[in-house]
C-alpha cells in the first residue's frame, strides 16, 4: 500500500514538472505577442499583461480535439470577435490591435454557444491587463 | 447471447471512438493505449494484493473513458491518466469499496498537471446508442434525473441546446454502479445534485464541471444509500 501511494505521488509530481505550462509573451519592436491556447476548460495563458501604446499580437488555436467547439476570442471594449477553431500551431488565428485604453479587460468566448455543446459550453475567460 | 454490463460497455464505446475518429479523420493513440496500460496496472495490482489474475474490465471502461473526454495526450500523460484511475480504485476505500469514479478521479487529477479535456468522443452517435447503457443497468432514473436537472437550469439562462457532453456524461459516466447509490431515491437525488453542481461549476476556469461533479457526489454516495 505504502508503495503504491509513493508510485501515485511520484507520478503526479513527475507528471506537473513534465508536462504542461504556459508561454511566455514573445516581445515585439513595438509591443508583445502572445501565443495562446483555447482548452475546453479554459484560456492558457490566462492573463496578458501589455503596457498602453503596445501592440498586440495573439497567435491562438483551439486545444486538441475540440475544433468542433467553436472556440473563439472576443474583447468587447476593443471590439474583438474572432473564432478560433484550428488546432494547427503553425498555422494559428492572428489577432492584432493596439492597447490604446488601460484597465482590466475580459477575454471571453462569445462563439463558444455556437459550437456542439452550445449555450452549455463552459464559460471560458481571460483577462487582458493594460498598464 | 448475455453480455456482462460492462461488455456492453467496452463495446459501444469502443464503437463511439472508433466512428468519431473515422468521421473526423483523426487516429488518437489513447484510445488503445490507455485501456490497455490501465488493464496492465490493474492486473499487476490485483495480483500483487489476492495472487491471481483477474480479468480487467474495469480498467478497460475506465481507460476508454479516459481516451475519449480527455484531449489527445502524449503517451507519458496516458501512462500517468492510466495509473491514476486505476491506483485510485485500489488506494482510496470505504467499507471495503472504492469511493470515487476512476476515470472522474483521474480526469480531476490530471487538469491539476495541465491535461484538459476535451469530449472529442461526445457526438452525435452516442445519442442513439448510449440510451441502451442505463436502461440495461436498470439506472435510467438517475440519467434522466441529471438530464432534466440540467437541461433545465441551463434553458432557464439560455435557450434550449443539446450538449453532447452532459449527454455522454449522463449516459456513461454517471451511472457507474459501484460508486453510484443502488437505491431508486438516491439514484434521483444523485443525478438531480450532480446536475446542479455542474450548472454552478460552469464559470469555473481549469476543471471540467461534470468530472468535477462527479467527484463531489461520489463522496455522498454512501450518505444517500443510507438516507433514501
Amino acid at each position: 500500500m505504502r508503495f503504491a501511494v509513493f508510485v501515485l505521488a511520484a507520478v503526479i509530481i513527475t507528471g506537473c514538472v513534465s508536462y504542461g505550462g504556459t508561454g511566455t509573451p514573445v516581445p515585439l519592436n513595438d509591443g508583445k505577442e502572445f501565443r495562446m491556447t483555447i482548452f475546453h476548460t479554459g484560456y492558457s495563458p490566462s492573463v496578458l499583461d501589455v503596457n498602453k501604446g503596445d501592440m498586440v499580437r495573439i497567435l491562438a488555436v483551439t486545444g486538441p480535439g475540440t475544433a468542433a467547439h467553436n472556440h473563439g476570442i472576443t474583447i468587447d471594449e476593443y471590439g474583438i470577435n474572432a473564432t478560433v477553431t484550428t488546432e494547427d500551431t503553425n498555422n494559428p488565428v492572428k489577432i492584432e490591435f493596439i492597447a490604446d485604453h488601460t484597465g482590466n479587460f475580459t477575454i471571453r468566448c462569445a462563439s463558444c454557444s455556437q459550437g456542439i455543446f452550445g449555450p452549455a459550453h463552459p464559460e471560458l475567460t481571460a483577462t487582458l491587463v493594460v498598464k | 447471447m448475455s453480455l456482462a454490463p460492462k461488455s456492453y460497455m467496452i463495446i459501444i464505446l469502443s464503437a463511439i471512438a472508433a466512428i468519431t475518429m473515422a468521421v473526423q479523420n483523426a487516429f488518437h493513440s489513447q484510445v488503445i493505449l490507455i485501456p490497455l496500460l490501465a488493464s496492465l496496472i490493474d492486473v499487476a495490482a490485483n495480483y500483487a494484493k489476492l495472487r491471481k489474475i483477474i480479468l480487467p474490465s474495469s480498467a478497460v471502461v475506465s481507460g476508454l473513458l479516459l481516451a475519449i473526454v480527455l484531449e489527445p495526450i502524449p503517451v507519458g500523460m496516458q501512462a500517468v491518466s492510466a495509473l491514476i484511475a486505476v491506483l485510485s480504485k485500489h488506494i482510496i476505500k470505504w467499507k471495503g469499496g472504492h469511493i470515487f469514479n476512476p476515470a472522474a478521479f483521474s480526469m480531476v487529477a490530471m487538469s491539476l498537471l495541465g491535461v484538459h479535456t476535451a469530449w472529442w468522443g461526445a457526438s452525435l452517435p452516442i445519442i442513439a446508442i448510449g440510451l441502451f447503457i442505463p436502461y440495461y443497468q436498470h439506472r435510467l432514473q438517475m440519467t434522466a434525473a441529471f438530464l432534466a436537472t440540467y437541461f433545465a437550469m441551463v434553458s432557464v439562462t439560455s435557450f434550449f441546446a443539446l450538449d453532447y457532453a452532459a449527454v455522454f456524461f449522463a449516459f456513461f459516466m454517471l451511472l457507474e454502479p459501484k460508486t453510484s447509490p443502488y437505491r431508486k431515491k438516491a439514484c434521483i437525488m444523485f443525478g438531480a445534485f450532480a446536475a446542479i453542481i455542474a450548472f454552478l461549476l460552469n464559470p469555473v476556469q481549469g476543471i471540467d464541471k461534470f468530472v468535477l461533479a462527479l467527484v463531489i457526489m461520489n463522496a455522498f454516495t454512501d450518505y444517500l444509500n443510507r438516507k433514501f
